[in-house]
């Protein structure tokens, strides 16, 4: 490993901007936490807290479940999010060994109209769902949710990239020994792509969790709400005065995200580096 | 291999994904664009009119400005984005191997977060009156700044919002990209007498032009596409300020109920973004350096 | 070939748990001869139990009826409810009964999603009887072209909520009924101050439709014409009202700059203004967080005429129930209700409730309800009010924040009104 001599002024500086950054992202989350425990009818009072300081008003917390469907909110999220991600594991990594490993005319086509995917905006289609699900009789279900997201094409791209680093040796060796096709993909490919599939995993259950905008449209009532809907709804129940009760909710409902994070992280940056991902 | 299986098996494992893209996503952008040329409320049948609405869309001088709004807004956002995410990238990997891990977290926490929820948070830190910002202003000794009703700051307002939240993305990518940089080249680059400067711009640089490209992609898509930070933010405000095009979109299909004009609005911003997408890819061709 | 039913299992397997999380479509609302309702209520409409107080007294009168449903609907302000309204009818799943404020009548009967009574209360008379106690004025708002859309339950006016304790801070008496706009002023600056480090403003500037519609009357302005189809805003009244508007927050510095997310309630709550405008419904808010407050008619700028705005429990035309549908409307906006529910929420329609129960409540004032009911002039929402809405509240944030100049954006408001009137 070589050393690499830094500059001074340059090693004075990134390590200010890395410290900049740090602080500059904790002061919200610290401002929200100390706020979240304030007196509702003070929090909007200044000076702003980021500190939480006496009295440690834990009961907003306890509002945010009892006088709101949260637990119920957090239910239907990981719902959706648990079958979307599945369903969609299993259909982009089919897909990506097609495109990948078996010669057809067309192939590259597919690639594309599936890479198209990702440029169109929800609100592009929103409007055309939304008569599809109200003729399926789906509105303000949490299969009309699940069911748009059984896709993601970014997976099919990572997936794809990722196979296409797979000597074919695997597969010649695996056919020798009688394997059929449906073997070779479920037996050597799809363990020797874990990272691709992980990081497909991460990323797509946090794009399924955090999605606001088609349940914004797909869903009706209270009951049948994912996290962020929920939140906002919130807003326009406590929006009278109580700030704190809100931040709480907030706060509660960042936590599922970051957990996934920090636990997926370390796949995430596995996958990421073991050089299936070129650009 | 038996090759005549070749085409059923593809279709076989394709088939899946394929139901789905037709349902879920090829099919409704053909709806979308057969709704662009109706006049649709969404309770009585539609009624065809032609290219009435792109007529509308063209001579409206408030759907054209938000296109304007819109494409200054995410200019903005990708140099922002592209710029301070490197910048980033390079003190990071500049660190030991442990803080680096630190700070990766760190840095893209804030991504992961759900948008929606952060927004409302930051809508009232913005706020005039009570919020954070101005608070720390006013006690510095400056005047407090209209950081959501004011035109002049709403686009400052969105950037600050918009980098807290997603300059982990970039930063990600970078890091990424300059990872995968075999030291040997630098070694070269060192033995050979070239200073940290040099160094960046004959070895990381045109190392890194696919990656800068990838980035610089993903920004234009993603930040022409905004919805979330303007809706909870300012609902566009003051007056068609922030008002970007995916939340006018919304707004006239679910407020207007004007789901043609809305559809032909949508249709046009997709053929937008496929243009851009394409001549970003070709001009690749001319700066990005594949070979390694 | 095996491997290919494998793959068309494991689809087949995807796709049927699917059957289980079906939407909440009302194939058949009649299960066992019970009929079953649907109603739908903004989120913040009645405080949770007061709701089950109600449904549960309405099981016990007609048990062959049943609320399966209550659709709680989360709203920036009226525009946005009945858009979402819409919604739900649009999604196949309309419900039976709504909550409707007059904002939303012409707007739903000029779509024919409103249910014409009529026939009902001749099938019902006693219901019809009762309909005699609401204030005509109040009832009026929905009784259109001789059809009867419901029972009018609440209605609300615009009136000053004032901060006595800080009143008595800075040493002012309680406004006279009759204030003009030089003394709210004076009241205005007075009250306008720095109080432990935090900046106090003596008033807020209305901010929405209802509020500033208020103050266009009391200006001798309004938004549309009488017979609500053209827009009015180019008279000079008008200019005069939103002028001053624009420089109690610029000029004279002594309110705070709008913001769509926070509301008059939260500031008033947080004590960083003096003095606020809305009807009833804030009384709550203040009781809970025990403020010292009273209610005064807004400022005589030029004339006062007080606004209101009713409210009542519409069928929509599309129920498949619909005389149960009617029975359940009728029962909420009923004597019982307004008397178990209306406690400080908003004012009852029913006269002999508003005799009995506004001296008794607080604030002191509470009489000024009663007496505004009798001189009160409808808010202007005709068909296109949702549209309006919108366009009110974009050019006047582009107004008050200085983007764009009084005049101008008036103007613009004026022109844009015409248009979506249709002139």
């Amino acid at each position: 490993m070589i050393v690499k001599r830094v500059h001074p002024v340059a090693y004075v500086v990134s390590r200010f901007i890395l410290v900049f950054m740090l602080v500059a992202i904790a002061i919200p989350i610290m401002w929200m936490f100390a706020t979240s425990l304030r007196l509702p009818g003070q929090s909007l009072r200044l000076p702003p807290s980021f500190i939480p300081r006496q009295p440690f008003l834990w009961s907003n917390y306890m509002r945010v479940f009892t006088e709101f469907p949260f637990l119920r909110h957090f239910t239907n999220s990981v719902t959706v999010a648990s079958i979307a991600v599945s369903g969609q594991l299993v259909t982009s990594s089919m897909a990506a060994f097609a495109i990948a490993r078996i010669k057809f005319r067309g192939a590259n086509v597919v690639f594309i109209l599936i890479l198209t995917g990702l440029m169109v905006p929800h609100q592009v289609t929103i409007i055309p769902l939304f008569i599809i699900m109200r003729e399926l009789r789906l509105i303000d279900s949490l299969t009309a949710l699940i069911l748009p997201h059984l896709i993601f094409p970014l997976a099919v791209f990572l997936m794809r990239q990722f196979i296409l680093t797979i000597p074919k040796d695997y597969d010649e060796a695996a056919a020798l020994e009688g394997l059929g096709r449906f073997s070779i993909f479920s037996r050597i490919i799809v363990p020797m792509i874990k990272p691709a599939i992980l990081v497909s995993a991460i990323m797509h259950l946090l794009l399924v969790w955090n999605d606001f905008f088609r349940p914004l449209v797909l869903i009706n009532s209270l009951e049948k709400m994912t996290l962020p809907l929920g939140l906002f709804q919130l807003q326009g129940y406590m929006g009278t005065g109580s700030l704190s009760v809100i931040l709480a909710g907030i706060l509660v409902s960042i936590i599922p995200p970051l957990l996934f994070f920090a636990v997926g992280q370390k796949y995430l940056m596995i996958g990421l580096e073991s050089g299936g991902l070129k650009f | 291999m038996v090759r005549s299986h070749e085409t059923r098996d593809a279709i076989l494992f394709l088939l899946p994904l394929g139901i789905l893209y037709m349902a879920f996503l090829h099919g409704p952008i053909i709806g979308a664009i057969y709704v662009s040329f109706t006049s649709y409320d969404i309770i009585t049948p539609p009624d065809f009119v032609g290219l009435g609405n792109y007529i509308r869309f063209f001579s409206s001088e408030r759907t054209l400005g938000i296109y304007a709004t819109t494409f200054q807004i995410s200019a903005i956002l990708i140099v922002l984005h592209a710029s301070i995410g490197l910048v980033l990238a390079l003190s990071v990997m500049s660190l030991n191997r442990k803080y680096q891990g630190f700070y990766r977290i760190v840095l893209y926490a804030p991504v992961v977060i759900t948008t929606a929820s952060m927004a409302i948070a930051w809508h009232y830190m913005f706020n005039r009156d009570f919020g954070v910002f101005n608070w720390a202003l006013r006690s510095m000794g400056f005047q407090p700044i209209a950081w959501l009703t004011s035109s002049r700051y709403v686009f400052t307002s969105i950037s600050i919002f918009s980098v807290w939240k997603f300059i982990g993305n970039s930063f990600i990518y970078y890091y990424i990209g300059l990872k995968s940089i075999p030291d040997e080249y630098y070694e070269v680059a060192y033995i050979e007498g070239a200073g940290p400067l040099d160094r960046f711009r004959h070895v990381t640089f045109p190392l890194l032009t696919p990656t800068i490209f990838f980035v610089l992609m993903i920004l234009c898509i993603q930040t022409i596409q905004i919805f979330d930070e303007p809706f909870f933010l300012t609902r566009g405000g003051p007056g068609d300020a922030s008002r970007t095009v995916n939340l006018h979109i919304y707004e006239v299909a679910f407020r207007s109920y004007d789901m043609g004009y809305s559809a032909a609005i949508a249709v046009t911003l997709l053929l937008v973004l496929l243009t851009f997408t394409l001549i970003q890819t070709n001009l690749s061709k001319r700066w990005v350096n594949y070979d390694r | 070939m095996k491997r290919y039913r494998i793959i068309l299992s494991l689809i087949l397997g995807v796709l049927l748990p699917f059957s289980m999380f079906g939407g909440g479509q009302a194939e058949d609302s009649t299960a066992d001869g019970v009929v079953e309702l649907r109603l739908a209520v903004p989120t913040d409409s009645l405080p949770p139990g007061d709701l089950d107080i109600l449904l549960d007294e309405f099981h016990d009168r007609y048990p062959d009826i049943r609320v399966v449903d209550v659709i709680q609907i989360t709203n920036d302000d009226w525009p946005d409810y009945f858009t979402q309204i819409r919604t739900l009818i649009a999604g196949g799943n309309p419900p039976d009964v709504v909550r409707l404020a007059i904002e939303g009548v012409q707007y739903m009967v000029g779509n024919n999603l409103a249910l014409p009574l009529n026939e009902y209360f001749d099938m019902y008379p006693e219901l019809r009887e009762s309909l005699e106690d609401t204030h005509p004025q109040l009832q009026g708002a929905f009784e259109i072209d001789g059809n009867i859309y419901g029972t009018t339950w609440d209605w609300n006016n615009v009136v000053t909520h004032i901060n006595l304790e800080m009143l008595e801070a800075v040493g002012l008496p309680f406004p006279e009924e009759d204030w003009d706009q030089d003394t709210f002023l004076e009241y205005a600056q007075a009250l306008t101050r720095e109080v432990d480090g935090q900046q106090v403003y003596g008033t807020v500037i209305p901010d929405y439709y209802f509020a500033v519609n208020a103050w266009l009357y009391n200006f001798d302005a309004s938004f549309l014409t009488e017979d609500l189809t053209e827009s009015a805003l180019d008279t000079q009244e008008a200019y005069d009202a939103f002028r001053f508007m624009y420089d109690l927050v610029h000029t004279y510095e002594v309110a705070p700059e709008p913001d769509p997310g926070i509301g008059f309630i939260d500031r008033f709550i947080a004590e960083q203004v003096a003095m606020v405008f809305g009807g009833r419904w804030p009384v709550n808010n203040w009781l809970d967080n025990d403020m010292d407050f009273d209610i005064q008619y807004v400022p005589s700028f030029r004339t006062n005429q007080v606004i209101f705005g009713s409210g009542a429990w519409p069928v929509l035309s599309m129920s498949q129930n619909p005389e149960e549908a009617f029975l359940l409307s009728s029962f909420l906006g009923s004597e019982f209700s307004q008397r178990e529910v209306l406690s400080v929420q908003s004012i009852p329609t029913r006269i002999s409730l508003m005799d009995e129960v506004l001296p008794q409540s607080a604030p002191s004032n509470s009489r000024l309800y009663r007496e505004s009911a009798d001189i009160s002039r409808a808010v202007q929402a005709p068909q296109a009010y949702p549209e309006l809405g919108e366009i009110f509240a974009r050019h006047f944030s582009a107004m008050m924040s200085g983007e764009v100049s009084v005049e101008d954006a008036l103007s613009a408001m004026h022109r844009d009104f015409n248009e979506a009137l249709g002139n």
